[in-house]
């Protein structure tokens, strides 16, 4: 009575309780999986523990440690270098650098792999003009060490724009007094720009984290056990549910520590700086220094890029005549539309659940909003198995054929997505202060009014900076669509992944290549945006 | 809140624009299948009786939970994989029903179909031994369990595990030689394995090419799509190998095949429908392009394979009967992990 | 009686409330200085009348219309009240002219053409926030507020936010505003100043209750207790009888002859005056004075008797 009396007391009551009822909706598969299939068979487990586990956590961490470290390589010393030093091509490298983020990573693996491999173009080359230089390159590139550089490659952008941003709100302040006090610009860059931006640097590599943990094409292809393809393995060709939950809750528990420690080590060293102390100067570098910035910034780039692009580009020219247009129109349409549709949805439960968040002031909220998050750790092919047995096995929803309609499609991507959606707009809320919604309040507006005329204007760089994240993570969603997805719909992904795993990367190549230059497009255009905010802080 | 309930309508509206629309005359596949071939012959299945052929592509194991989920509700008619083992574990699940058409039984090999008549053949392929034709004398082959013997240590390349080729070819082991017998396979080949297995069967080729190992297990098929590339790197590598079919001795039990197979899903809302498909599939005009297009052996004994594949010569097929491969599916992947084989 | 509140309790822990049972009321057109320091709950009672915070217990009622009591609860949105923040919130995305009739009644619009002229903002209507200076910002703020007539405005700290060299003309000018316009107003501040400058009343707040509520110059001659005092200027601390008498500085005149003898400490040039700090036995006393004195020189000094205020012995210690 107690608390049903409470919440009739509550100010914006009709908010919380939309919310938590969204929520609880989003959540459903989720439950549903785990409150099933949760009763621990002890045989699964000792099998999982004798025979695989060492292997798959080996496996994992070995990959996350390789590839965090090539993203952090990729992503920290050419941002600091944008940031701070005035150099020819600065501004293009600034977009450039973002780009890889276009590339799905199973084509970047399946590009290399073919590159590199021994009838690739790399190795024939030197067979046919330096044979005495093929031995030393006729290597097995299909290794995890491999691998990591790939998904470095691939992944390192989320670094770089984290720290990007990071590095250029420092500002000139500590700079200055940094080199006051003495410093050298190597010191400054290690004793003072990277511990101020180490909470920006963690955001970005998280992601990069993230996507290793869910990486299923290309680990799989590189024959490299995770946790991912554990599941996967445990489900799909055991047909034993309880290993694959088992697996995915290991996965869980692995991601809530990492946000842990984060947490634990942020709390000793909170940072705020000034949004209008930015870098206003850039420095003019040494010549030797030259050097490193441009090797640094063009290394990620043309291997990240310009190399898989070209590639995948000729492989398409070389097919030309066999390109199928309509078809790739169609699919392109099909791509564009579904992750449109999601990403507005997506967009719009993410600004419902942060401004009830922002509005309610309730831990509950606060809560409800963060698990929602969960979304974006568990695997896809979790999750789209989740939503199947929640349509069918629920009495109410099995009598509408759901399954293999769009709705469910849709649901389970902004289920899965909407952290990523989250963020962006999460951090710019955070930056506005209570007096505008008060204000609003006193002038007479109400909630829904406050969030469609101060917040949504306010906010709209944010806002478009999430849509096109979002956008973008879409159009090279795989899992998901593979297992949902209606008759006869083909999705960009899809079809650039039957061919892949065919070995057809000349057909596969016109479809990702759509995919890379609609992402390259939106990517583009993001960044101009992300620069207007860096600018107007 | 006007304006929410009208932005969700949109939503909607938009999104059932891209809804299939429900017609009478069709037909709708889950398939394992993603060919190019397979496209082909839907249009002419389309072109010929006027049928629309719906398709979701996915993974064997996926398309039978949500088959198995969707229960009576689904709309599928027709369950088509590349693995006759996935047609037994549907059938077991009891997704699949009697297949009665005479025609598609007089159309195909009756070695190759399921004795209860729940799935048919529409094209089977080997899992055979290529070597590299420098380093390896073809005379020194013979048997699948000859790969365990020393003098391949460092030498033999296959995929991984969790591959469904590996994965039926051990099940068939498990059939025909018991578990143990199996389970010493296992382990023994991985101790001759030249690399941790990886990639797919054209890179074992590839890896044979390139010196990285001298034997592969692959699928037959595969040699005939590297013969038949646009790169002539490729075409190099495919003939720089030889085929060879393993355990064609009198006493063995022949090379192990596996079929491409199509299931008639339990509740198939046009039944009818699918049958024609299936009849169609299975005719000989359609076998043609089967063989031609991908390079795998026809399921109708009328039709001659392609000429590539012809030329490895006639082999002698394990004669098991193909729902073993399901049977031992489990059993298998167990030995698999517990021999270290990735 | 325009605004009045009745028992007013506001606690966020029950234990430590921070506002109890508060009672005063505001008369229309007046402008009415809350002073207290910083910490002691002033923003949070602006929250309590706008009703961006709820009460706990008491009513509030303005315009004969309860905003706010036991069962009863008008959204801030329908109250008619205007409120001007410390930080000046304009929103960043509209321009001046848009934020000031930001959600405005048509009614009202009428408006704009005068509240421009008196807020001196005429000129710079096409410019966004981010393009006006703290003033110009604040003066948005408050024409924002005014145009659509409040029956209450409330100005939270409007003056900490400004350098100390603008800070006299724009209070001048804030002034002048609100009077034109006869706003009824509550102004929160914690500088005595600001109080004595532009306040009809000042209420003084301290620890959670009203300590004094009378208009400046009863407050400075009749302070209702020794923390009244102190706020308002400096006070002496005189024993006669045995008995603690205070005496405010400028009451006290330098004699030639007297029984009560000081010695100089310190004398510091305020333009007009001296400031003379000087020891009364332990005490610390201040004094003006024409000329100057040396350091250790002895003054005699006089006052009136009736110029004595009478404050219990513990009275500074009490808070």
């Amino acid at each position: 009575m107690e608390i049903i009396k409470k919440i009739v007391q509550l100010e914006h009551k009709r908010w919380i309780i939309g919310s938590s009822l969204i929520a609880l909706f989003l959540l459903l598969p989720i439950i549903f999986l785990f409150s099933n299939i949760f009763e621990i068979e002890q045989t699964a487990f000792v099998y999982l523990w004798k025979n695989l586990l060492l292997d798959y956590s080996f496996n994992t961490f070995y990959l996350i440690a390789i590839t965090s470290f090539f993203a952090l390589l990729f992503g920290i010393f050419p941002a600091w270098y944008v940031s701070n030093y005035k150099f020819k091509f600065r501004v293009f490298f600034d977009i450039a650098l973002f780009l890889p983020l276009a590339i799905p990573t199973y084509i970047m693996a399946f590009t290399y792999s073919d590159l590199l491999s021994y009838t690739g173009p790399f190795q024939s080359f030197l067979r046919n003009n330096y044979p005495d230089l093929s031995d030393i390159f006729n290597k097995d590139y299909l290794q995890i060490e491999i691998l990591g550089i790939i998904l470095g490659l691939a992944l390192y952008p989320y670094v770089y724009t984290a720290s990007r941003v990071s590095f250029s709100l420092i500002g000139s302040t500590y700079i200055n007094m940094s080199k006051n006090l003495g410093l050298s610009s190597t010191k400054l860059f290690f004793k003072v720009i990277i511990p101020l931006s180490k909470p920006a640097i963690f955001s970005g590599l998280f992601l990069v984290i993230m996507e290793v943990l869910n990486e299923y094409g290309a680990v799989k292809y590189f024959g490299v056990n995770t946790y991912t393809t554990g599941i996967f393995r445990a489900w799909f060709s055991m047909g034993n549910e309880n290993t694959a939950i088992q697996l995915a809750c290991l996965l869980i528990f692995i991601v809530f520590t990492i946000l842990f420690l984060e947490k634990l080590s942020h709390k000793k060293s909170k940072f705020y700086y000034s949004a209008n102390s930015k870098i206003e100067k850039l420095s003019i570098p040494t010549t030797d220094k030259y050097l490193y910035i441009y090797s640094l910034c063009s290394l990620p780039f043309l291997l990240g890029f310009l190399i898989p692009f070209f590639y995948i580009l000729n492989n398409s020219i070389l097919n030309i005549k066999n390109i199928d247009f309509s078809r790739l129109i169609e699919l392109s349409l099909n791509s564009i539309q579904v992750s449109t549709i999601s990403t507005v949805l997506i967009i719009v439960t993410a600004l419902l659940f942060l401004y009830v968040e922002k509005i309610s002031k309730l831990k509950f909220n606060t809560f409800i909003s963060q698990v929602t998050s969960l979304g974006y750790v568990i695997p896809g092919a979790v999750i789209g198995l989740g939503v199947i047995l929640l349509f069918t096995k629920i009495p109410l929803l099995n009598s509408y054929s759901l399954v293999g309609s769009f709705y469910v499609l849709i649901y389970a991507y902004v289920f899965r997505f909407l952290a990523v959606g989250k963020s962006p707009i999460k951090s710019s809320l955070e930056k506005q202060p209570e007096s505008y919604d008060e204000t609003a309040k006193t002038l007479g507006l109400g909630p829904f009014k406050i969030l469609q005329r101060i917040h949504f204007p306010i906010n709209r760089l944010a806002l478009i900076t999430a849509f096109i994240v979002t956008f973008v993570d879409l159009l090279k969603e795989l899992p998901i669509t593979l297992i949902l997805r209606p008759f006869n719909f083909d999705t960009l992904a899809t079809q650039t992944y039957e061919f892949a795993i065919e070995e057809m990367m000349l057909e596969s190549s016109s479809y990702s290549l759509a995919i890379i230059l609609i992402g390259s497009v939106m990517l583009v255009f993001l960044k101009y945006v992300i620069n207007k905010q860096i600018n107007a802080s | 809140m006007k304006r929410v309930i009208l932005f969700i309508s949109t939503i909607l509206v938009l999104s059932s624009c891209v809804e299939t629309t429900k017609e009478s005359d069709e037909i709708n596949l889950y398939s394992q299948r993603h060919y190019k071939v397979d496209e082909k012959q839907y249009e002419a299945f389309e072109k010929e009786t006027g049928i629309k052929v719906n398709v979701v592509k996915a993974n064997a194991d996926e398309l039978i939970e949500r088959l198995k989920n969707e229960g009576d509700n689904s709309p599928a008619d027709l369950f088509i994989t590349v693995d006759a083992g996935k047609l037994q574990k549907a059938k077991d699940l009891d997704l699949l029903q009697k297949i009665s058409s005479p025609i598609i039984y007089q159309n195909v090999d009756i070695d190759l179909k399921d004795v209860n008549g729940y799935w048919i053949p529409i094209t089977y392929r080997a899992r055979i031994i290529v070597y590299s034709k420098d380093r390896v004398d073809v005379g020194e082959l013979s048997t699948y369990a000859n790969l365990t013997d020393k003098k391949w240590k460092n030498k033999v390349l296959v995929r991984s595990s969790s591959n469904a080729y590996n994965q039926a070819l051990l099940s068939s082991i498990v059939a025909n030689r018991g578990e143990e017998a199996a389970t010493n396979w296992a382990s023994e080949l991985v101790k001759n394995f030249a690399r941790d297995p990886k990639g797919n069967d054209r890179d074992q080729v590839k890896a044979i090419t390139a010196g990285q190992g001298d034997l592969a297990i692959v699928n037959s098929y595969y040699i005939g799509l590297l013969l038949s590339s646009e790169n002539d790197e490729e075409i190099k590598a495919g003939n720089s190998v030889g085929v060879f079919f393993p355990n064609q001795g009198e006493e063995e039990s022949g090379s192990h095949i596996n079929v491409s197979g199509i299931g008639l899903a339990k509740n198939a809302p046009n039944k009818e429908n699918a049958i024609k498909l299936m009849e169609f599939l299975t005719s000989e005009s359609a076998q043609k392009t089967y063989t031609n297009t991908s390079y795998e052996y026809p399921a109708n004994p009328n039709v001659e394979p392609n000429e590539i594949v012809k030329k490895w010569g006639s082999f002698k097929k394990d004669i098991l009967d193909l729902n073993q491969l399901g049977v031992f599916r489990n059993k298998a992947i167990e030995i698999f992990d517990k021999s270290g084989w990735k | 009686m325009h605004l009045k509140v009745t028992n007013l309790v506001k606690f966020y822990n029950k234990k430590e409330p921070l506002i109890e049972s508060l009672n005063f009321s505001v008369e229309k057109g007046e402008i009415v200085s809350f002073l207290g320091e910083s910490g002691v709950g002033k923003t949070t009672f602006l929250k309590c009348i706008s009703g961006l915070e709820n009460i706990n217990s008491g009513s509030i009622v303005l315009n004969n219309k309860t905003l706010n009591d036991k069962d009863f609860f008008v959204r801030p949105q329908d109250r008619k009240i205007g409120f001007v923040f410390q930080d000046y919130p304009l929103f960043p995305h509209l321009n001046l002219k848009d934020n000031i009739i930001f959600n405005l009644d048509k009614k009202y619009i009428k408006n704009l053409e005068y509240m421009l002229s008196l807020t001196n903002l005429s000129s710079l209507v096409d410019r966004f926030p981010h393009e006006l200076s703290g003033g110009e910002q604040q003066r948005a703020c408050i024409a924002r507020a005014l145009i659509r007539e409040p029956d209450l405005l409330l100005l939270d700290e409007p003056f900490s936010n400004l350098d100390v060299a603008i800070k006299h003309s724009i209070r001048d000018e804030i002034y002048q505003i609100i009077k034109t316009t006869k706003t009824t107003t509550i102004l929160v501040t914690h500088d005595i100043n600001d109080s004595l400058n532009i306040a009809d009343k000042i209420l003084v707040f301290k620890a959670g209750k009203l300590q004094q509520y009378s208009d400046p110059v009863e407050m400075y001659c009749k302070p209702a207790n020794c923390y009244c005092a102190r706020i308002l200027g400096n006070i002496n601390k005189y024993d006669m009888d045995t008995k603690p008498y205070y005496i405010r500085p400028e009451k006290i005149n330098i004699v030639e002859e007297s029984d009560i003898k000081l010695v100089v400490k310190k004398s510091l040039f305020q333009g007009k005056e001296y400031n003379i700090t000087a020891k009364h036995g332990q005490e610390n006393w201040n004094l003006f004075s024409s000329v100057p004195f040396k350091k250790d020189e002895v003054i005699c000094v006089s006052f009136e008797k009736e110029d004595l205020i009478y404050f219990p012995p513990n009275c500074l210690n009490y808070f």
